[in-house]
């Protein structure tokens, strides 16, 4: 359950470092519940700076540091963040750049993404007849000619346009200047949808001097996505990847590139800049430039969101594609992407007891040679040196001298928050007695989204460890993310505390009913018998009874009313669980009410329960538990009463009969408790067949696994 | 159906004692030299190897869990493969199409069929949990009845669908879709103990590829060749390391 991102998670992109992350869907991806995290896994992104979050996320928040004012977020846009410090990529994206929904007229058949010079046809008809109509120099029967030329054009990029004699006939009967311009225009459109680049060239280079701007201008930012697309007839090979190395006609490029800059730098804030930025990295990227790549969207960095038409997660996005996975660190001095890269190769395997897929992580020496580059943002180069030092020489004493407390503030950048939260861990690590205090005073600036949750998660991690567990749920606890109440409740709570979260009027519903779901499992398999006789009373009439119990906490209504079910289960003639309960509260060891609390959790789908689970030492909720008594495991009831020589015969017999079944018919324990081999199996079964051979348990059990 | 010599080569080895005596660690490591079909994920360039590919696996795009939910391409160009059986794969976050997400990745179908090349059908690769097959069933179902009729649909699946598979959803998958590959890796690695996964293959009632990562661990279970919905290999293919 613990890391159950499912397969190809990571593989997105086939990148080992820095593959998008499956984004918030419909199955729920478990993070690692702790603050430090080296390994990419999709699921353990935060907002600090670190090794293991998505390349995506790192670029993306210190893109939103460069920004001076925090995204605006207007009535009806998207929910804020939920309380949570671990996200997916999609889900992170959407919080901070919230997109509105599509236009239900949208017959747009292309994808995101998808290259094609067709797919401009519907804006292109558009802004074609806007312009004609804006230009009343040209006589009106004129502009209905173009217009209706134009909207015959109808180009799919797979034959020659339907328009073609009617462009032609057009051109023939224009008159005015103006009419003839934006038909000439129009020849061109039409030469360059059918790929035909070299009229196309033709037509608008003739369009240069033309009177009416909006020809001009179009011609002259066309000329430049003539030559790439050009460029784009010897890019791709059967597949449809890109050609590496580039076997494009360096001219091509040279032309295309010049193009894109002729009209970028007449037209700064013309109708295509956005777009002719855009081709120009096309344009590096299709010939395998990644220098000039990484030059150009370090240029972008400093341009606003609106200007450059991409928001910090879009941009970063596009990297991820376009850039980072060919980009080294001698391609580039810009410091945030240096940054980014430093981060993904301080990465640690993705499976701590393997280093299967792993490269050595980036030398202190070589970040070291990268100090001149982080002049201008000396704060940013000492976070990496720190985060080297706890990722990879595991040095905290080093990270104490690095970043100087600055805990106190109003609000955190990014970068700030990411600073603190290091030296926190730090701290931690060092054993500093002031940890808790430190945590405690970063709260109040932890402002922007996700950055509380991180807090009271390390807040939380402190006071567990500490000892101190009710200290979180004290009235007044600045502790207030579901998850982490709620994952405490589960795995180290003791009896007392789960009885008094359940009791609190005060405490959220469903942290009551985790709380109350809980202390019952546990009175009834840890031994309170007695206790969950009387905490039984604490459960609402008509609570819901059917849950998956696959993941208690995420259960809407934690299903309470299992445990107050007032049948008996047939197979074994075992009555209601209450009473089961009541009989061992008489006597512990009463053998069959001990296989039919058994029987109770098998049917109701107990076996491998998280709350017989235990989370990883270094996680929230990875202390041991509080609550008296082991887990429950069906195998291990089912061994103790098979040596026990007081169990009588009828019971043993159900007992060796489940306990083969433990492992039918996968050859997988589903009991829990300490595997048996093979030989242990086989025994049972025999024992089972020869002592009792007269038992419906033997004559029905025909093979063990 | 009759595979390449190569892989019944490979079988034969990975019987018992039958490994090559000279070198038994190099027979475990995926030589994708030894298969014919192939995945081709974005970003990764491709080899050589897929020259004498019978069938591919390419990714075209990805429904991304956004809100709204989009599809959005990773294939930079359509493909021109008119000598091999192609699937066009499709990566899903969602479940939960739009639908523009349909119309998009029907366009593309079309497109990529108009370009020459034999579509076989659609993949789609979902990591759906093994409790919840029944209803990503009912999903592929309502997927099935946009698609035309001559054009198959394929899944990829997760190795412990063939033993803690709801056998429900697992027949429900079967009366859905024409093959499934089972992919025996996660992320760049081997899953750990596939082995005793696939001993309990007996479950699949489809038809079914095993999905091997290219360099990683692979030795065949007895009884494998003989399981009568085993179609063969599809290897994922991977970048050289760096280095």
């Amino acid at each position: 359950m613990y890391r159950s991102c499912a397969l190809l998670l990571a593989m997105i992109m086939a990148l080992a470092w820095h593959s998008p992350a499956r984004a918030s869907g419909d199955f729920e991806c478990s993070p690692g519940l702790k603050l430090n995290h080296s390994a990419l896994t999709g699921c353990d992104n935060m907002v600090i700076l670190q090794p293991g979050n998505d390349t995506r996320v790192n670029l993306t928040l210190l893109l939103l540091d460069r920004e001076t004012r925090t995204p605006v977020r207007k009535p009806g846009d998207h929910p804020p963040a939920p309380a949570t410090a671990f996200f997916e990529w999609g889900s992170f994206e959407d919080t901070f750049f919230p997109k509105p929904a599509q236009p239900d007229g949208d017959n747009n058949s292309y994808a995101d993404g998808e290259g094609s010079r067709c797919r401009s046809d519907d804006a292109g008809t558009e802004a074609f007849e806007a312009a004609v109509n804006a230009t009343t120099k040209v006589p009106s029967s004129e502009r209905a000619d173009l217009i209706a030329a134009r909207r015959g054009l109808k180009p799919n990029c797979t034959g020659a346009s339907a328009g073609a004699a009617a462009i032609a006939d057009v051109l023939g009967r224009m008159k005015s200047p103006g009419g003839k311009a934006f038909a000439r225009y129009l020849r061109g459109a039409q030469a360059f949808y059918d790929g035909d680049y070299d009229t196309a060239a033709a037509q608008f280079s003739a369009l240069r001097t033309a009177d009416q701007p909006w020809p001009r201008e179009t011609a002259r930012y066309m000329l430049g996505r003539v030559e790439v697309n050009r460029a784009q007839i010897n890019a791709f090979d059967d597949y449809g990847s890109r050609k590496e190395p580039s076997t494009i006609d360096g001219q091509i490029i040279a032309r295309a590139e010049a193009g894109l800059r002729d009209y970028v730098r007449d037209y700064p804030k013309g109708l295509y800049t956005i777009s002719a930025r855009g081709l120009l990295r096309r344009v590096y990227w299709l010939s395998g430039n990644t220098t000039k790549l990484a030059a150009e969207y370090a240029a972008l960095f400093a341009l606003p969101p609106a200007e450059r038409g991409l928001d910090d997660g879009a941009l970063a996005q596009e990297m991820d594609y376009k850039l980072l996975p060919e980009l080294k660190i001698a391609d580039t001095r810009d410091p945030t992407l240096l940054a980014v890269l430093d981060l993904s190769r301080m990465r640690g395997p993705e499976w701590p007891d393997t280093s299967q897929g792993h490269d050595a992580p980036i030398a202190i020496a070589e970040l070291e040679a990268q100090r001149p580059y982080f002049a201008s943002d000396p704060a940013l180069f000492d976070y990496l040196l720190a985060a080297h030092a706890y990722y990879v020489t595991k040095q905290p004493a080093a990270i104490l001298r690095l970043l100087p407390d600055a805990a106190r503030q109003a609000s955190f950048s990014h970068l700030q928050f990411s600073r603190q939260m290091l030296r926190g861990m730090a701290l931690e690590a060092v054993k500093d007695r002031n940890a808790r205090g430190f945590w405690v005073e970063m709260l109040a600036g932890a402002q922007k989204p996700y950055q509380r949750s991180a807090v009271e998660l390390a807040l939380a991690m402190h006071d567990e460890r500490g000892g101190a567990l009710d200290r979180v749920f004290e009235p007044g606890s600045p502790i207030h993310d579901p998850q982490v109440r709620e994952t405490l409740l589960v795995t180290v709570a003791g009896p007392q505390l789960l009885r008094r979260r359940a009791k609190d009027a005060g405490a959220p519903l469903h942290e009551r009913e985790v709380a109350l779901f809980t202390l019952l499992y546990k009175d009834a398999t840890r031994g309170a018998y007695r206790d969950f006789l009387a905490d039984q009373a604490l459960a609402p009439a008509g609570a819901p009874k059917d849950g998956n119990f696959l993941d208690l906490l995420a259960e809407e209504h934690p299903s309470v009313g299992v445990f107050a079910q007032t049948a008996g289960t047939p197979e074994y003639d075992c009555p209601s669980l209450k009473e089961v309960v009541g009989q061992l509260a008489r006597d512990a060891r009463a053998s069959k009410a001990r296989l039919c609390l058994a029987d109770f959790m098998r049917l109701n789908g107990f076996d491998d329960f998280m709350l017989d689970g235990q989370r990883p030492k270094d996680q929230l909720g990875g202390t041991p538990s509080l609550f008296p008594g082991p887990a429950f495991s069906r195998l291990e009831l089912y061994k103790a009463m098979i040596a026990d020589a007081a169990t009588p015969g009828p019971d043993k017999a159900y007992a060796l009969y489940r306990a083969v079944n433990c492992y039918g018919p996968s050859g997988n324990n589903s009991c829990g408790g300490v595997e048996v081999p093979t030989a242990q199996r086989k025994a049972w079964f025999l024992r089972l067949k020869k002592d009792y051979p007269a038992s419906h348990w033997a004559q029905d059990q025909r093979y063990y696994w | 159906m009759i595979r390449g010599l190569a892989i019944a080569v490979l079988l034969a080895l990975a019987a018992p004692g039958g490994l090559a005596p000279e070198d038994p660690v190099a027979e475990n490591r995926v030589d994708a030299g030894h298969y014919d079909a192939f995945w081709l994920w974005a970003g990764v360039k491709p080899q050589p190897v897929l020259a004498r590919a019978t069938r591919i696996y390419l990714l075209q795009g990805q429904v991304e869990a956004h809100d709204p939910v989009r599809y959005v391409a990773q294939r930079p160009a359509i493909p021109h493969l008119p000598g091999t059986d192609i699937w066009m794969v499709v990566r899903v976050e969602t479940l939960r199409w739009p639908p523009p997400v349909y119309r998009q990745i029907l366009a593309q179908l079309a497109r990529w069929r108009s370009a020459g090349n034999r579509v076989v059908g659609i993949q789609i690769d979902f990591d759906a949990r093994t409790r919840h097959l029944e209803d990503y069933a009912a999903f592929l179902k309502d997927l099935r009845r946009h698609l035309p009729a001559d054009r198959e649909l394929g899944i990829t699946g997760l190795l412990d669908w063939s033993s803690n598979g709801d056998p429900r959803g697992l027949d429900a998958l079967a009366s859905v879709v024409d093959e499934v590959v089972l992919q025996i890796y996660q992320g760049r690695h081997v899953i750990p103990g596939y082995a005793g996964y696939l001993a309990r293959l007996e479950r699949m009632k489809i038809p079914f590829r095993i999905g091997l990562l290219q360099g990683g661990d692979w030795r065949a279970p007895a009884g494998l060749a003989a399981n009568p919905h085993f179609r063969g290999y599809v290897v994922f293919l991977q970048n050289p390391r760096p280095g």
